[in-house]
């Protein structure tokens, strides 16, 4: 196979695009078409301050490459989850989640941007496997402590917006989910662009919506960066991906077909926006986060934990630089 | 040829692209990135019988919820 653009041999085979690329022509198409979908969706402005939530996997240290390639100024938030490879509580300094978090410095340090790191352990004393209580499956807890720090960091460090690594199968995978379920809510939310609402829920923008999952692979690994391979332990077996293997079957089967559904989707979402005009925004009685109940969705799975140690934030702090103690609120780059 | 695949490995010992190997090891091709000797490749590349094979998993991810970090 040959390089559409050069004739050289090919080493990326792209069939939502119809065409295959070699190395160096991919690794100027990959940012360039980046740069598409940030404009095609009105995403970010030039000078606007960008916090990324970076887990260290592909996508995240991928985008994070990409972002500062096109000049923009993003900085980097990881949280250390506590997750160690059996899926369970880590020791404290081991595991699968201590191991993600040292992909997100090390991105952090080629790249010279500040990382936000805030330890879950140390922030309300528990890890995301002792938050989970049995009470709900182990990924929905993960995505309720990872939204809310994402939200809040952004809202007290003075950022613009929250910048996620969300690509094509992950959109398409939580779509497909939620059409099985009809859950109209979520359907109306879900977009390449959430806008801010109020003044504390935080603007969200998804720059590689429109790359396939295999597209920020080959970038990764053509690229040279590092990534943690492992996927996280809870993940197996987890709905999202058998999803994402049956849409896969298909897009193997019918290249171009998460693509025409998820733009399909967008052309229609007006079609489910009008239950959401009726959600009214109100905040959270402990905390002050965005929350439509008199408690967030953080503070009740989070239960006892210290009020105060939620408002002074003190373990979060750019990478390499003085605690939150010593230093104002939001890095400087 | 040595095909490394998640944690698992096999052992091929005639040549056949890749694609041939993804059919035989039930592998879908839109969910892996496939490198032979260090190098990304195309379903249409041959590999040959001393070539070693790296199936890399490209799908990630847990929750259905959005908004969380990738």
């Amino acid at each position: 196979m040959r390089c559409k653009r050069c004739r050289e041999r090919a080493v990326a085979e792209l069939p939502q695009h119809r065409m295959a690329l070699c190395k160096p022509c991919y690794l100027e198409w990959f940012p360039a078409y980046t740069a598409k979908t940030i404009k095609k969706f009105g995403m970010l402005a030039p000078d606007e301050k960008i916090l990324l939530a970076v887990s260290g996997g592909k996508d995240s240290v991928a985008l994070w490459q990409v972002l500062a390639d096109l000049g923009y100024q993003a900085d980097g938030l990881v949280i250390d989850l506590g997750i160690g490879y059996n899926g369970k509580a880590a020791l404290e300094g081991y595991g699968y989640s201590t191991d993600s978090t040292d992909y997100a410095r090390r991105t952090a340090e080629r790249l010279k941007r500040p990382l936000w790191v805030i330890d879950l352990r140390r922030f309300v004393g528990k890890t995301v496997p002792e938050l989970q209580r049995g009470q709900r499956p182990v990924c929905s807890a993960c995505g309720v402590v990872k939204r809310y720090l994402m939200n809040r960091v952004a809202f007290e460090g003075g950022y613009d917006c929250i910048a996620t690594g969300h690509n094509l199968d992950d959109e398409v995978a939580a779509l497909f989910g939620n059409v099985l379920t009809w859950d109209v809510g979520f359907l109306a939310r879900k977009a390449p662009v959430s806008e801010q609402r109020g003044d504390r829920l935080m603007k969200k923008v998804k720059p590689f919506c429109y790359f396939t999952e295999r597209e920020t692979a080959m970038y990764t690994i053509l690229n040279g960066i590092p990534y943690i391979h492992d996927e996280c332990p809870n993940s197996v077996g987890a709905t999202t991906i058998s999803y994402k293997e049956l849409i896969n079957q298909l897009e193997s089967q019918a290249g171009g077909s998460k693509r025409r559904f998820y733009d399909g989707f967008l052309r229609r979402r007006p079609l489910f926006q009008i239950e959401e005009a009726e959600l009214q925004m109100a905040y959270c009685e402990r905390c002050g986060m965005p929350s439509p109940l008199e408690l967030c969705g953080f503070c009740r799975m989070v239960g006892d934990a210290p009020i105060t140690e939620y408002g002074a934030l003190e373990e979060v702090r750019p990478h390499g630089a003085p605690t939150a103690r010593d230093t104002a609120p939001s890095p400087s780059p | 040829m040595k095909v490394k695949y998640g944690r698992s490995e096999h052992e091929f010992d005639t040549e056949m692209t890749v694609r041939r190997l993804l059919e035989k090891l039930g592998v879908v091709p839109e969910g892996v990135v496939v490198a032979v000797n260090g190098e990304l490749v195309t379903a249409d590349t041959t590999i040959r019988v001393d070539d070693e094979v790296d199936i890399i998993r490209a799908v990630s991810g847990g929750s259905r919820n959005d908004g969380a970090a990738r």
